[in-house]
């Protein structure tokens, strides 16, 4: 009775270990994609992409005047943050990078960011920089003037995030819910 | 014979009947039959923000429009509490781009719901210089084509 107990115990493990590997909610990309680091400025002064190498960063492109999709995507990271136990969420930066230079300076995108979460990091670049960063991160942006005065800003949704090695791996596009970013940050913190 | 002239009298009672209770038999919640509209606002939450008098920052508002009538609505306005300007505006999402345009009449068919809801229609509070913080109301006040306004208060939350 003995003797077969072992060999059942290991096909047993073999088995829960060999399970269905996991499928991201985001877009995996494999392999990972190049991200040229960049330096913008925050609040507290320069800060560059490389800055973060170790961590799992969060990339967002946003802007301040946004009132819709902008404040609900940083909402929907705060909370899958709020939702990881505070040793996995410390291994996650988020950064926001202003889309909006003309309205948005550094202390303006920094305090914007930080009332989604304290650790929220709002970068903010001249227009051509941000521009740079843009296209480096396949993210559309375009000012558009308003009939009545003022301007908004279009751009990508789509919320990027770099593997401790500061490559890109997965894309989340707009609407993906807290709980399933959670499980991919959970994912990405246990894979490296 | 003489029942026809009281018949046609009962009939004639029965069309000259006050019109503005057309549900009195029916099921209450059932939509109106008379050529007007009936707008309800429903669920009307706000983004909690922390604007200051010195660093003003942008909100919006959310909601469900609900037409009983059986006309159609046009939202041509709204305005929250507190808050210096408001605007409606409409975001759409083209290919993963996001657009967020000015609407300035949004239309509520008869029988049906319209929702302002994120990446959709929502009313943009611009100039919040006060914190709106979760557990708040706010009165909202929308105006209609019509002349008529419809208020409600809108509860600040956040969606998650």
């Amino acid at each position: 009775m003995l003797r077969s107990f072992f060999p059942l115990l290991a096909v047993l493990v073999l088995a829960a270990g060999c399970s269905d590997p996991y499928e991201p909610h985001g877009t995996l990309l494999e392999p990972p994609l190049a991200a040229p680091d960049f330096e913008l400025v925050s609040a507290e002064g320069p800060v560059a992409k490389s800055d973060f190498e170790g961590q799992i960063v969060v990339l967002s492109f946003g802007f301040a005047a946004c009132p819709d999709v902008c404040p609900d995507t940083m909402r929907r990271i705060a909370r899958a943050l709020e939702i990881l136990e505070p040793e996995e969420a410390r291994q996650v930066q988020v950064l926001l990078v202003s889309v909006d230079p003309r309205r948005d300076d550094a202390a303006l995108i920094s305090r914007y960011a930080a009332v989604f979460d304290p650790t929220f990091i709002g970068l903010r670049g001249e227009p051509a920089e941000i521009d740079r960063v843009a296209s480096d991160y396949n993210i559309h942006r375009a000012e558009v003037e308003l009939p009545g005065g003022g301007h908004t800003v279009d751009h990508t949704s789509a919320v990027t995030v770099l593997d401790r090695r500061g490559q890109r791996v997965l894309i989340w596009s707009y609407g993906t819910a807290p709980e399933a970013m959670a499980e991919d940050l959970r994912f990405l913190i246990r894979r490296s | 014979m003489r029942f026809a002239p009281l018949l046609l009298l009962a009939l004639l009672a029965a069309a000259c009947a006050p019109n503005d209770a057309p549900n009195a038999t029916a099921d209450p919640s059932a939509p109106r039959t008379d050529g007007v509209a009936e707008v309800h606002v429903e669920d009307a939450w706000v983004r909690p923000v922390r604007g200051t008098p010195t660093a003003p920052t942008n909100s919006a508002a959310y909601f469900t429009l609900r037409n009983r009538g059986d006309a159609r609505a046009h939202l041509v306005a709204a305005s929250v509490e507190g808050v210096e300007i408001t605007e409606i505006h409409e975001t759409t999402m083209d290919d993963g781009v996001m657009r967020m345009r000015p609407a300035e009449r949004v239309e509520v068919p008869p029988g049906e719901e319209v929702a302002f809801q994120p990446a959709g229609l929502h009313v943009m509070l611009l100039g919040v210089r006060q914190e709106l913080a979760e557990g708040d109301t706010l009165g909202l006040t929308l105006r209609f084509e019509d002349g008529t306004t419809h208020t409600a208060q809108a509860l600040v939350r956040s969606p998650f």
